[in-house]
């Protein structure tokens, strides 16, 4: 075979060092494949190690005793899924754009033209990091409980600076409540969000790069799944094994994943064609080379701007199950809590009002954040 | 030397653009795609507008009509049809001109046609928008209309939707639509560019047979300079939304008079010495430099060229024939003879032939010699010295 | 010549035509039907041809970027068909791409770099520091700086892009290199600075290559031999001077006379084709020019002007083709105010003659008797009558016989499929037409 002698035309063509005609590529062939980045090591490392110290609390620990002691640190499941699907953000979002500066600054410039998602983006960075840490800092809601503290206005309207956003019937203060909603919140958004948009995304590539029975079958089954009644089945688990966040989550997750398959799988069809995807493979790259490194990054500019609208959506379905009642009983969801302020709105209109006024600026600044998202990282 | 400068004003153009600017604003800063363009087209006669993509053509020729979104467009300047200010005409007075009287074909028939009607449908609603008649005699029309651009059995064709057609068979279609108003102008922006050769000459022919027919004047936009030398009577370069030159189309292929206009001659397969490429890039629409715009590139530079404004339109001396490869030395002698022959030929008796020769170089003005550009300069060298 | 780098024999891609849920093949369309032609090391081959005509899935399929439906490719020796995974992949390293669009084929995610190397990387060269060296160093020999490793592509123009492209192709040190329209999207002042690019760097490293454009006058700077297609077939091929100064092929005189001259006086003498490019699922019989060509050959019984003729021919082709509606011609050429559902035999078939546009009465008595006949079914609406009418009288041998692309006598190398050449037996070749055997065409110096 030709590639027996790399190069040809010999004598001009070598010593030039770093010059591509200088490439050994029978010792390129025989040094084989090298293995995986170091990135993808690590990724794998640390998520092995979650799923270790899952299996040490279910195995070894006793139910109610902290997982890790320093920080008393409990492993639940929705928990230990927020923690998965942190650092599977980390490596896959955060890693990226820290490494191709260049590409970053270009979105953020394009992003920056928008005034108002800007300031949602930096609204939504607060509720992120003050979900994350608040509930080790400020104590739960129940904790909090002092009868002789209830229903203090908030400081705006005549009340003290001890309880800045006031009390409810319990005397908790509403700060601890809303610091809590924002941890349930950042869970039901982001757990549900990278459950359904990865479901959608394998299964709309796949359809689209396979093509043929692969396609239609998988599609079928996403005209089948979009026709099924996810609420009344959740009514009916509910009823079964009583609520809980992590059945609500699951069932989001599971359940709404066909909006964004079908999107990828028509966006994953026309990128297929596209002459980059051709110029890969008349380089030599097989199928999985395609898919990962052209049609998946090609693909991600919808796939964020669905994964980013849709958190707001699942947020906003768990508030209303916990208004109605369905809600998980041991959380402090915002919803819960605006139901609970429902019978003091005349006296007491900041119980239900504050919670609902962060549940309306998180959903708006998502979608702020959705719309620039869409009209930066779409290169042109 | 500007003895040759009398603009045969005669009868007033058809079209007059003065001054023409479009600008843009964007969140980069105002792009001045067109900065102040100015030509004129006398019924009958075909200008071609040329330039490389970014020289502004395409918007020049969408401004005429205001095809151009505004905002963020901006136009000014004055576009006279017929003596009417275009710039300032409403936005209704515009649509009734537009097709009726100024009608446009577009570089991409795939684009033009409405996938979900028939041909025919298409052509007769236009003939229905200009003139009040029944659906079947705009129908009749447009199967005359169909017939006229050579289409073969026009009446089945009519019921053909665009899919059906070849890209060249779409081109003639959309001749027909132009054509149903019978309009006075028509603008064709790169109508043959997404054709086959072949094609295209049967549609380049095509529009000369229709033109003569009607009587109409046509503003070509191309980028392909043999098509230029086809079609065109007189021709407008554009350069970085500035006119390089304006010349009669043998002038211009024969003597072209500024450096970018022998450049872009230059890089044609065949042509003189190919001097090959023309190095460097376009200059910045939204902050373009002072003086010149095609100075940063353009062998010949001197400093005066990177100064200032972009030079005014200059007369260009009949003598510098560059295709001779020599400089006449002395104009009065060595213009006489063809002074003569323009003259003749304005004189014959059907056609007045726009002769203005104007070139936006400085060697064209009073203080230098235009004999300067006629020496043999590599273009790699970009740093043109003063001449004597 | 030795042996050619690159030997392609009877290349054929057919694509299957399909109807109905069980996906029954009903046809095929032929997009490459037979083409076959050598490359040696280091030259470069100009394939040429209206879209459509098959010259890019020819080269695609030579290069088994889609698998080609019958033939052989050799490259270098080896039979690129019959090759498995492993070695197409190496073959993939021997034989690059240059594609048209300089926008649409970088990756806009990925930095030119990136692009540049990919193909390293997928080759298996792990080594991040040193793609980026040969990258870098590449980048710079087209023209770049080292600096724009890190840019997207976004961030150049069409003609930075295209040399990115030919960078692209480059890296993995090719012995052949498929350009397919590199230069067709770029402007004319940057077009030659790509050609030149592509040239030095061709001859510096020996690269063969094909070229293919629909653009003559570009392929005439940088292919030194030249094949022309039309409907998935090589008509004609030739040293690229030859081919521009004598043509022997009907249909590469009219691609040659349409090119736009960029000279104002130079006569327009272009060669109209008549109708246009038929379907390549049912290709013409015989010539597959025949039903265009404006010296399709007359039987020998046949004596009119070769424009009267083609015109006969035309109205047969419009006839078979079911390409003409009696009922519209005649509501076009009734008068005003009337449908035309009035006029008689004799009328309809006037005004079919019109718009045939056929001489009344065509000058060869045979063949008008023919027109007369068929012209009058027609108006009758015996369309197969009609048709009958023409089949004896006209005909023409190109639709009969098949030519093959056989040498041209006295010149090397030029390589014709047309019967004005090497006629079947049998069949007369009008004087002004006569080529064989003569020191033909403008002679060379």
């Amino acid at each position: 075979m030709a590639g027996d002698e790399p190069a040809p035309d010999g004598g001009t063509a070598r010593g030039a060092g770093t010059g591509f005609e200088g490439i050994d590529w029978t010792a390129v062939d025989d040094a084989g494949s090298a293995g995986p980045s170091a990135a993808v090591t690590a990724e794998v490392l640390v998520l092995l190690g979650l799923a270790a110290a899952l299996v040490y609390d279910y195995v070894v620990l006793a139910n109610e005793a902290p997982t890790v002691g320093v920080v008393g640190w409990d492993v639940t499941g929705v928990e230990w899924l927020l923690v998965v699907v942190l650092v599977v953000g980390a490596f896959h979002a955060a890693l990226p754009l820290a490494r191709n500066r260049r590409l970053t600054a270009y979105y953020w410039r394009q992003f920056r033209k928008n005034r108002a998602a800007v300031v949602s983006l930096g609204f939504l960075g607060v509720v992120f990091l003050v979900g994350l840490v608040g509930p080790l800092i400020w104590t739960a809601p129940n904790e909090a409980i002092d009868y002789a503290a209830a229903y203090q206005p908030p400081v705006f309207a005549g009340g003290s600076w001890e309880h800045a956003l006031g009390t409810d019937a319990q005397g908790r203060p509403i700060w601890h409540l809303i610091v809590y909603g924002m941890r349930v919140s950042l869970e039901v958004g982001l757990i549900s969000m990278v459950f359904a948009i990865s479901i959608g995304t394998v299964v709309g590539t796949a359809a689209a790069y396979f093509g043929g029975y692969v396609d239609e079958a998988l599609m079928r089954y996403v005209d089948l799944q979009q026709t099924f009644p996810v609420f009344i089945l959740l009514l009916l688990l509910i009823y079964l094994y009583g609520a809980s966040l992590l059945l609500i989550i699951a069932l989001y997750g599971l359940f709404s994943w066909e909006g964004t398959a079908r999107l990828v799988r028509s966006e994953a069809l026309q990128r297929g064609e596209e002459a980059y995807v051709r110029a890969a493979e008349a380089t030599g790259a097989g199928r999985w080379w395609t898919i990962r490194r052209h049609l998946i990054p090609n693909v991600s500019s919808t796939v964020i701007t669905a994964a980013t609208l849709s958190i707001p959506v699942f947020i906003l379905g768990e508030a209303s199950l916990s208004f109605l009642g369905f809600g998980d009983p041991d959380v402090f969801s915002w919803g819960r809590t605006i139901s609970a302020g429902r019978s003091d709105l005349p006296n007491a209109p900041w119980i239900s009002t504050i919670p609902g006024l962060f549940l309306f600026l998180t959903v708006l600044a998502f979608n702020f954040v959705g719309d620039a998202l869409r009209d930066a990282i779409d290169p042109r | 030397m500007s003895r040759h400068h009398t603009t045969t004003d005669q009868t007033e153009p058809l079209l007059r653009v003065t001054d023409l600017r479009t600008q843009f604003r964007t969140d980069d800063g105002v792009v001045r795609a067109v900065d102040g363009v100015s030509f004129g087209l006398n019924a009958g006669e075909t200008v071609c507008l040329v330039g490389e993509s970014g020289s502004g053509k395409t918007v020049t020729a969408e401004s005429i009509t205001r095809l151009v979104d505004c905002p963020p467009g901006e136009i000014s300047g004055r576009i006279e049809f017929r003596g009417e200010d275009l710039t300032a005409a409403s936005e209704d007075r515009l649509r009734s001109l537009r097709g009726a009287e100024i009608a446009h074909v577009f570089q991409n028939p795939q684009d033009a046609l409405n996938p979900v009607h028939t041909v025919g449908w298409q052509v007769a609603e236009v003939v229905q928008i200009h003139e009040s008649v029944s659906r079947r005699a705009a129908r009749k029309r447009a199967v005359d209309l169909l017939d006229r651009v050579d289409i073969p059995d026009p009446a089945a064709t009519a019921d053909a939707y665009p899919h059906e057609l070849s890209g060249g068979m779409k081109q003639r279609v959309l001749v027909a639509v132009a054509l149903a108003g019978e309009p006075d102008l028509l603008i064709a922006d790169e109508p043959t560019t997404a054709l086959d050769v072949t094609i295209q000459a049967q549609i380049l022919d095509l529009i000369a047979d229709l033109q003569a027919e009607f009587d109409m004047a046509v503003l070509f936009v191309t980028h392909d300079l043999g098509v230029v030398a086809r079609v065109a009577d007189r021709v407008v370069v554009l350069y970085a939304g500035k006119v390089m030159e304006r010349a009669p189309v043998d002038r211009l292929f024969d003597a072209p008079a500024h450096p970018y206009s022998r450049a872009l001659l230059a890089c044609l397969p065949g042509r003189g010495e190919s001097n090959g490429a023309i190095p460097g890039n376009l200059p910045d629409a939204t902050d373009p430099p002072p003086g010149c715009r095609f100075a940063s590139r353009c062998p010949f530079a001197v400093e005066d060229c990177h100064e200032g404004d972009h030079p005014p339109l200059a007369p260009v001396a009949e003598d510098t024939d560059v295709e001779a490869g020599a400089t006449v030395g002395d104009p009065p002698a060595g213009s006489a003879p063809l002074a003569a022959s323009s003259a003749e030929r304005s004189a014959s008796p059907d056609a007045g032939p726009d002769r203005e020769h104007v070139a936006a170089c400085l060697f064209h003005g009073e203080d230098y010699d235009a004999a300067h550009l006629d020496r043999e300069v590599a273009w790699s060298a970009a740093e043109g010295d003063h001449g004597e | 010549m030795s042996d050619p780098l690159l030997s392609v024999r009877d290349l054929e891609k057919h694509y299957p035509l399909t109807e109905g849920i069980l996906n029954r093949q009903v046809g095929s369309v032929r997009a490459v039907d037979g083409v076959s032609f050598d490359l040696a090391a280091g030259e470069t081959l100009g394939l040429v041809g209206e879209s459509g005509c098959g010259k890019s899935t020819a080269a695609t399929a030579a290069l088994r970027l889609e698998e080609p439906t019958g033939g052989t490719v050799l490259f270098d020796g080896d039979d690129v068909t019959a090759f498995d995974d492993s070695e197409l992949k190496r073959f993939r390293r021997e034989a690059q791409l240059i594609f048209q669009d300089p926008t649409s084929s970088f990756d806009p995610r990925m930095s030119v770099g990136e692009s540049v190397t990919e193909a390293l990387r997928v080759h298996g060269i792990s080594d991040r520091a040193r793609r980026r060296a040969v990258g870098e160093d590449l980048l710079e020999r087209v023209g770049l700086a080292a600096e724009d490793y890190d840019r997207y592509p976004h961030e150049f123009s069409g003609g930075q892009r295209q040399r990115i492209a030919v960078a692209r192709a480059l890296v993995v040190n090719p012995r052949l290199v498929v350009a397919d329209e590199p230069v067709s999207a770029l402007d004319v002042s940057v077009k030659s600075a790509v050609l030149d690019l592509l040239a030095d760097l061709q001859a510096e490293f020996g690269i063969a290559m094909v070229f293919i454009s629909h653009d003559l006058s570009v392929v005439r700077e940088v292919a030194d031999r030249v094949a022309v297609m039309y409907l998935g077939e090589i008509v004609e091929m030739a040293p690229t001077e030859r081919l521009f100064e004598a043509p022997e092929h009907p249909y590469t005189e009219a691609l040659l006379s349409a090119i736009p001259q960029p000279d104002p006086d130079a006569p327009a003498r272009t060669i109209q084709l008549s109708g246009s490019v038929p379907s390549a699922s049912d290709p013409p019989s015989g010539c597959r020019f025949h039903t265009r060509c404006p010296k399709a050959i007359q039987p020998a019984t046949v004596d009119l002007t070769q424009e009267t003729w083609r015109r006969v021919l035309d109205a047969r082709e419009r006839i078979a083709g079911d390409d003409v509606d009696v009922a519209a011609v005649r509501e076009l050429r009734a008068p005003a105010g009337d449908d035309g559902t009035a006029l008689g035999t004799a009328e309809t078939a006037a005004a079919l003659r019109e718009e045939f546009d056929l001489p009344d009465p065509v000058d060869d008595p045979a063949v008008e008797t023919a027109v007369t006949e068929a012209l009058s079914a027609l108006a009758d609406g015996d369309r197969e009558g009609a048709l009958a009418a023409l089949s004896e009288t006209v005909t023409t041998p190109c639709e009969v016989h098949e030519p093959t692309r056989q040498s041209v006598a006295g010149s090397p190398g030029h390589d014709v499929a047309c019967h004005l050449r090497h006629p079947p037996s049998g069949v007369r070749v009008p004087d002004d037409e006569r080529r064989v055997g003569d020191a033909d065409g403008p002679s060379e110096p």
